[in-house]
């Protein structure tokens, strides 16, 4: 057999092979394609997802909910009176509440500490007020455990809810309202509220 | 004459109130005075009151440069003597930059609280500060070590 037609004869037998390659790699376009599709629709459905919900008492002693909120970005704030950071940060929050209509934005600070009465967080407010700096938002205590929440347990956590009640962002330390808020010598997480507010209310 | 006297009998009565509170009040002692995160101290607390049921202790640590607190413990002390409470605690965050802490009497008429989030700043350096090696670059011993042994080496080798 001449080398011409040992090379033919050859070159028949790569072309099934050429096509097996050829199929394998559509395939693994398809495979590709598909998985993307997946994705897609995976996040489209946690975006049609009901909103979180927990409960939580009032300072009147009546049941709150998260879900009561719907339609608002909701900023839960969890903190005691005892904690320093968290007495700084209702400074911050009385900027965020400031700064957007009411129709947009709610704050929840919920007291996580059990040993904490209605009447101490009141005693807290009255203090706020009398110094001139009025805490007027939603304050209240624990119903449910808010454990899930709460990164490594430090306070005071922030965690910010969508208007759907889908959790956006959470961050465990003292957070300034704006960049400007912040101290030139802070080392600390430089996320704002500001920002993290402004992406989710246009 | 009956003003002074007056004025005499209330003077003396705000002193000795005075008095009487100064001494209800209980003295605190922490050891080491400069606690560092993570370590162990002793709150040893002495009371000159008397009918006191139990005696606690509050401690929450902080990190003042992350503006975070962690959660609070509330410990029990121990009588070691009548009057003199006793309690061995281990600091649990790494990064806690102070710790603040309360006493709390329970007593026939409730309780009371002493020395309310008093703030203890923690020594950032080894060993609540107790460390021999601050003057010194680390690793000198070493160094001074592998010299030694080199120089004892080249010697051995001289004398064969």
């Amino acid at each position: 057999m001449t080398r011409k037609r040992a090379n033919k004869k050859s070159g028949n037998k790569k072309t099934p092979k050429k096509n097996n390659l050829k199929y394998g790699l559509i395939l693994i376009v398809v495979l590709i394609i598909a998985a993307g599709g997946i994705l897609a629709l995976t996040s489209s459905n946690n975006a049609n997802k009901p909103g979180e919900d927990f409960a939580f008492y009032d300072l009147n002693g009546n049941v709150g909910h998260l879900s009561d909120y719907r339609g608002k970005v909701v900023l839960l704030d969890m903190w005691a009176t005892w904690c320093n950071p968290c007495r700084y940060q209702m400074l911050e929050l009385r900027k965020a509440y400031q700064n957007y209509s009411h129709n947009k934005l709610e704050i929840l600070s919920i007291n996580i500490d059990s040993k904490e009465t209605i009447q101490d967080i009141k005693d807290f407010i009255d203090t706020y007020a009398q110094y001139g700096y009025p805490l007027e938002w939603t304050f209240g205590k624990e119903k449910d455990s808010l454990d899930k929440y709460l990164k490594g347990g430090g306070i005071p956590t922030l965690c910010v809810f969508d208007q759907q009640g889908h959790l956006y962002f959470s961050k465990t330390g003292l957070t300034f309202f704006s960049k400007e808020d912040i101290p030139p010598n802070w080392t600390g997480d430089k996320t704002t509220l500001k920002e993290k507010i402004d992406e989710l209310i246009t | 004459m009956r003003y002074r006297i007056i004025s005499s009998i209330l003077l003396s009565l705000i002193m000795l109130n005075a008095i009487q509170t100064l001494a209800a009040q209980p003295s605190v002692t922490i050891n080491p005075t400069n606690p560092s995160p993570q370590s162990t101290l002793t709150f040893t607390v002495a009371l000159s009151e008397e009918n006191i049921l139990g005696a606690w202790l509050e401690i929450q640590e902080c990190n003042g440069n992350k503006g975070i607190c962690y959660p609070k413990q509330n410990l029990s002390m121990e009588e070691k003597s009548p009057g003199t409470y006793q309690l061995s605690v281990t600091l649990q965050h790494s990064d806690a930059t102070y710790m603040q802490y309360t006493i709390k009497l329970d007593t026939p008429n409730g309780w009371e609280e002493y020395f309310k989030e008093t703030k203890v700043t923690l020594s950032q350096g080894n060993n609540g500060g107790s460390s021999n090696n601050k003057n010194n670059a680390p690793g000198f011993e070493i160094i001074g070590l592998i010299a030694a042994s080199v120089i004892i080496t080249m010697l051995l080798r001289r004398r064969r």
